[in-house]
């Protein structure tokens, strides 16, 4: 996991407590996964200035939980979808919902290893 | 203190609500500006937090909104950002009536360092509003009655209440109607004086 994650988590655990931290953790993978379809959808037909919106929320969520990575991509999809630049929002579109994925085991792990 | 809390991502606007919640604050959620604008209207609150970025309505036109809503005391408006800002954006931000800015992900001890500084701002505005308002002042002496019930003259009040310091003149009006029959009046008298003591024409008197 990276470390701005963990560091993230765990300023957040000592917030919140485990379970406040857990919640969030759902609530962030539900959010991004939901978002992340959505943006496949509006990519797939040329709606970039939604897809622009969705880059943003989702570049959001990762700044608030330490996605430093997910972060990135999401920065450059937004940046592409406002230029107009639908090959370059496609790939970051596709690497975002690689980067979930990765996500979604490590923040598991995670939570079990909790 | 009521704060109102505008986000359109959940996941910043539940660890936000947390934060403020655990330094003691209530918190009113909004996931959208238009949502909020309505919520300030029928409770407008002195802290507004808010997304900068969000559809229909963004953080800034939020923030132009509420400042045409009439209400009694300051509204401090804090924008978040997910992207580090350029100076252009600050002063271009600033200049649209926010005061203070946050970059995601917020710390708890940022925000409770921004919102020291929120409440003393509230605090200054407010007083400085309850200055500029209805004062107690004596129709005849213009002496002003403080907030302990002592009259006190007017230089004192401001004096003690602000801090200035008074440098003392006179108006052209007063110069007209006041100083220079007085000025008059004393060169008159003092003619008189002197022309009561002045020795006796000699030659006259031959």
């Amino acid at each position: 996991m990276q470390p701005s994650i963990r560091h993230q988590l765990e300023e957040m655990e000592r917030m919140g407590g485990a379970t406040f931290v857990e919640d969030l953790i759902e609530l962030f993978l539900s959010e991004c996964t939901m978002r992340l379809t959505k943006l496949e959808t509006a990519l797939a037909q040329g709606n970039l200035v939604e897809a622009g919106q969705l880059f943003h929320q989702v570049k959001g969520s990762a700044a608030s939980t330490g996605a430093g990575r997910l972060y990135r991509i999401c920065a450059v999809g937004e940046m592409a979808s406002e230029k107009g630049e639908g090959e370059l929002a496609q790939k970051a579109g596709r690497l975002g919902a690689k980067e979930l994925a990765f996500l979604q085991t490590s923040l598991k792990d995670w939570k079990q290893k909790a | 203190m009521k704060i109102l809390v505008v986000d359109d991502e959940l996941v910043a606007q539940t660890l936000l609500r947390r934060m403020l919640e655990q330094l003691g604050h209530q918190v009113i959620p909004a996931t959208n500006g238009m949502e909020a604008l309505s919520i300030f209207q029928d409770d407008p609150v002195n802290i507004v937090i808010s997304d900068w970025h969000m559809p229909q309505m963004d953080g800034i036109e939020l923030c132009q909104a509420i400042r045409t809503v009439h209400k009694v005391g300051y509204t401090y408006f804090v924008l978040i950002s997910a992207t580090p800002l350029d100076v252009e954006k600050y002063a271009e931000a600033t200049a649209q009536g926010i005061d203070d800015f946050l970059v995601k992900p917020i710390r708890p001890q940022e925000i409770a360092i921004r919102l020291l500084v929120a409440e003393r701002i509230i605090k200054f505005t407010t007083e400085i509003k309850q200055l500029k308002t209805l004062l107690p002042i004596c129709s005849y002496c213009k002496k002003i009655r403080n907030d302990n019930n002592y009259w006190k003259q007017i230089e004192t009040y401001i004096s003690e209440t602000t801090g200035s310091f008074f440098s003392h003149g006179i108006c052209p009006t007063c110069y007209e109607d006041i100083v220079k029959p007085e000025l008059a009046q004393f060169s008159r008298k003092r003619s008189g004086e002197e022309a009561a003591t002045d020795p006796p024409d000699s030659t006259a008197a031959a």
